[in-house]
């Protein structure tokens, strides 16, 4: 192919594709972010979660030899008081009228 | 071509400086103007992705249409050159490889806005993170390091050809797997800054970096194996790891990337360590800048970096650039990374997991500090000492065997605090066993006092055992337990145990197979090596192997001359193989050498033989035995396997459904400990 | 009790003896430090290039060195001076490349202290803080069994 046919080509090839990119870019969306804000209910969630899977390690693991009871009884008993500090929240929060 | 890839380099370059740009203002405006903004941010940054795989093709597209106009083609390619290596044509310069950066780092970043809404407003800060890295490299692609500059002068016939060291099937993988593990660390680098930036509730941004984390890290491991295994058989000097500056690079963000990914658990699980890992985090992002700069600059000598150029400035200034702006925003939000939970002794799984850190960055630290005190020293004394594999060697080892002694520790200690009489419990099998291997060594005739190597390696297997003996002892206690809850065999217990927490026994195989590549490492200290100048029938006798030599052949292709010997080789004077050395010189290079090793492979050792040369037409032939070889990539192999294994998700998962409608909270209380207040 | 001193004298020597180099072993460990100074970034010992102009005459040297010295430090100084500091691939052990050997254990041994310093704080203030849950509060009570139950296996 002639060069210049071959430039001409890329130049339009070049000029078709930044046309389509910024229709795309600019193009009215749907897709757009509402803007809320993560909840401190959506957190404590996340944290229970997190503090029950360490509860049921703790218990897993106990129950496979690895601690004694002295030690299982002091780490569940600070694991529990977390969960029990988070389940409270969480009960106050749900229990405010929205 | 050029004028594809130069107008798709400026327009990505435009549309990343957008995204970046008007990221920043869609996320300081919080109304519908702002998000509608950072909705077409978002779009740019997806755009960009087209752009820069476009110029990426269109360099590909040069290299195998032969176009020597370019002058980037025709100093990395030839006419002769096999299709996989014009591939490969893409990364083996210093523009090319920019771009290479370029373009995978707007793969992630497509992948990253495309799964947005995973978490819009954190994602949409994250990708505004992305972008500025993104028109640092995409500057340097345009205005720097241009790949699509033209040569002057009527087209060359032909060009110089790629290094023919470069000519092996894994350099084709290598390079992009590290450059993968280097720009993936840019993810959880931008997640970890937007959501200090933004005061981002919770711990849930770990959780969904996670995976790009150990796939990042999955990769630079990759990346990082395959150039040792690429140095091991290509380069024939016998061993894997030279401690080489751009090797030490690779392994600088890989360190600390392994401490990341084991503090972020104190960070997920207890709430601690917040401040650690945001540095960790930081830290590695910019030990990777680091790494490309050392290997684009030629800041340090080393056989992988390229020469000297002004790149080396752009880079300081951009690392100066990241530092601050991490700094600023530390410094600002800091309040928001207090700890929730405290040590409370020093027996705990938080504590190895602090110690575990604290001997990853001593390693990291001793690394750099060999790395760059080259550059120290002509900074100060006028002259650059060159600082080598005894001083890594020396400074490293010891630090590893503690990392081996606690990676044993760190699973059986509680979180909290653990008493003598758990201890004694989880580690009198395993102590026993090691010290059973220990002294069982030195039975069978190993001397560790003999020599400090020898020491090392004896150490290094005691550790080793100590560490297989607790992995051994976590699966079967955990598969005892479900075998009398499901009323089942131990092995069906122990796939399901594996199947409730991947993660957790993943990671556990990952430290199976670091285990069995320290243990390859280990060998090293009973290397042997012998050189001999050798006529047809002479033979050379190199530990319990003897080589007879029966043939040497000349032999002239139209891409190398070769010269070529056949060494019959017989095991305690019983036949075990026949091994071809050959020594090639590339045509198109100048003649550039190239050793092809003949080696022979057993779990127990290698014996390695290479083709050194001729005197007065006699070659001369060296061998090595190298013990243990190839349990160093039967080690990499399992970790691969072991962090696919914890990239499953797990069989169980607890989920929690949460209410839409809930009173607003200020963001300050939002990251406060639950039950703080009351 | 002056039995078991003089045993473990004879050990401790016993290991020194095996511990001390031959001149074979001083040689290739002491080649191990020093690089081939032909620009082909070989170590001395490693160097496999034919007809290289240097590692020849550098490896005789090293035998007459590893003969006449009998300190090893005092070899590595001789070809830093004969052949340049980039002869040697270790840092010297005094002067300004003493720093290169110190920094490492000087960065982690602060970074060790300061690990324990972190935790002793810590653990002040929790002692400091008081046992947690003295008062047993009948609902957070109930909580706990709740997360107890739910937790089981």
């Amino acid at each position: 192919m002639n060069p210049q046919t071959t430039t001409v080509i890329v130049q339009i090839f070049c000029s078709v594709f930044a046309a389509v990119a910024l229709i795309y870019i600019f193009i009215p969306s749907k897709d757009t972010d509402t803007g809320v804000d993560k909840t401190r209910l959506a957190y404590l969630y996340e944290r229970k979660d997190v503090v029950y899977d360490n509860l049921r390690d703790l218990n897993f693991e106990f129950k496979s030899g690895k601690f004694t009871q002295a030690d299982y009884d002091a780490m569940s008993s600070g694991l529990e008081a977390e969960a029990a500090r988070v389940l409270d929240e969480i009960d106050q929060l749900e229990s405010v009228p929205a | 071509m050029p004028l594809l890839g130069s107008f798709c380099l400026l327009f990505a370059l435009a549309l990343s400086g957008y995204c970046f740009v008007v990221g920043i203002v869609g996320a300081v405006r919080k109304d519908f103007v702002g998000y509608r903004m950072a909705e077409t941010a978002r779009r740019a940054g997806m755009a960009t992705f087209a752009a820069v795989t476009l110029a990426a093709f269109a360099l590909v597209w040069a290299a195998f249409a032969d176009d020597f106009s370019l002058s980037y083609i025709l100093h990395h390619s030839n006419r002769s050159l096999a299709a996989p290596y014009k591939f490969a044509v893409l990364w083996s310069g210093q523009e090319g490889s920019l771009l290479f950066w370029s373009w995978l780092l707007a793969t992630y970043g497509f992948v990253l806005r495309w799964r947005h809404k995973v978490d819009q407003r954190l994602v949409a800060i994250t990708s505004m993170v992305l972008a500025g890295i993104q028109v640092f490299f995409l500057l340097l692609c345009n205005f720097v390091a241009n790949p699509f500059g033209v040569e002057p002068g009527p087209m060359a016939l032909d060009g110089a050809g790629l290094n023919p060291l470069l000519q092996y099937p894994e350099m084709v993988i290598h390079p992009p797997m590290l450059y993968l593990g280097y720009v993936g660390f840019s993810l959880p680098f931008a997640f970890a800054l937007a959501a200090l930036i933004m005061r981002y509730p919770g711990e849930k941004w770990i959780h969904i970096t996670r995976r790009w984390t150990m796939v990042t890290w999955l990769f630079l491991s990759v990346g990082i194996s395959l150039g040792a295994h690429w140095a091991y058989a290509v380069l024939g000097w016998g061993g894997y790891w030279g401690w080489d500056p751009v090797e030490n690079a690779s392994l600088l963000p890989w360190i600390t990337g392994t401490a990341f990914l084991h503090s972020v658990m104190m960070q997920e699980k207890r709430g601690m360590m917040k401040m650690w890992n945001i540095w960790l985090i930081f830290t590695t992002f910019m030990l990777a800048i680091l790494g490309t700069m050392l290997t684009r600059g030629g800041a340090v000598s080393s056989v992988h970096a390229f020469a000297q150029s002004a790149i080396g400035a752009w880079f300081y200034w951009f690392l100066g650039i990241v530092f601050v702006v991490c700094l600023t925003f530390f410094i600002i939000n800091r309040d928001h990374l207090a700890s929730e939970n405290q040590l409370e002794s020093l027996v705990s799984r938080e504590s190895s997991f602090m110690f575990n850190n604290l001997v990853l960055l001593a390693a990291m630290f001793a690394v750099l500090c060999g790395t760059l005190f080259p550059i120290l020293s002509e900074a100060v004394r006028g002259y650059k000492i060159t600082v080598g594999g005894p001083f890594f060697n020396k400074v490293v080892i010891p630090i590893g065997l503690f990392l081996i002694f606690l990676t044993a520790v760190g699973p059986l200690l509680a979180w909290g605090s653990t008493s003598w009489g758990s201890i004694k419990r989880n580690f009198a099998i395993p102590f026993f066993s090691s010290v059973a291997l220990g002294v069982g060594l030195i039975a069978f005739g190993m001397r560790p006092f003999s020599d400090m190597s020898h020491f090392y390696a004896w150490s290094t297997f005691v550790l080793c055992t100590l560490v297989i003996a607790t992995i051994t002892s976590e699966f079967i206690r955990g598969g005892l337990v479900l075998r009398g809850k499901m009323n089942t065999n131990l092995l069906f217990a122990i796939f399901h145990l594996m199947r409730r927490n991947m993660r957790r026994y993943g990671g556990y195989v990952v430290h199976f197979g670091m285990i069995l590549f320290f243990i390859g490492v280990a060998g090293q200290a009973f290397n042997q090596e012998k050189e001999l100048e050798m006529g047809i029938g002479d033979k050379m006798q190199v530990g319990h192997y003897t080589l007879t030599l029966t043939a040497d052949n000349h032999d002239d292709t139209p891409v190398y001359e070769s010269q070529a010997t056949i060494l019959d080789v017989q095991k305690d004077g019983r036949y075990y193989t026949t091994l071809y050395p050959e020594r090639r010189a590339y045509k198109a290079s100048g003649g550039q050498p190239l050793t092809v090793v003949a080696n022979h492979i057993s779990l127990q050792e290698d014996l390695y033989v290479i083709y050194e040369g001729q005197n007065e037409g006699r070659p001369i032939i060296k061998a090595f035995i190298n013990p243990l070889v190839v349990w160093v990539w039967i080690g990499v192999i399992v970790v691969v396997f072991g962090t696919g294994l914890a990239l499953v998700p797990n069989a169980v998962r607890v989920t929690v459904a949460v209410p839409a409608a809930v009173p607003a909270m200020d963001n300050q209380q939002h990251m406060q400990p639950a039950g703080v207040g009351k | 009790m002056k039995r078991l001193g003089e045993i473990v004298l004879l050990c401790c020597a016993l290991v020194l003896l095996m511990g001390a180099d031959s001149q074979d072993a001083r040689f290739e460990k002491l080649g191990s430090k020093i690089m081939c100074t032909c620009s082909c970034a070989q170590m001395l010992l490693k160097c496999n290039h034919v007809g290289c102009p240097n590692s020849a005459q550098m490896i005789q040297q090293l035998h007459q060195q590893v003969n006449s010295q009998p300190n090893d430090e005092q070899v590595l100084q001789w070809f830093r001076e004969q052949w340049g500091v980039t002869a040697v691939v270790e840092p010297a052990t005094h002067g300004f490349e003493l720093i290169a050997w110190l920094l490492p254990p000087i960065v982690g041994f602060s970074c060790l202290g300061l690990l324990v310093f972190i935790v002793l704080t810590w653990r002040k203030r929790a002692i400091a803080a008081g046992p947690a849950n003295v008062v047993l509060d009948p609902h957070m009570e109930a909580l706990r069994a709740r997360a107890r139950q739910e937790t089981e296996l």
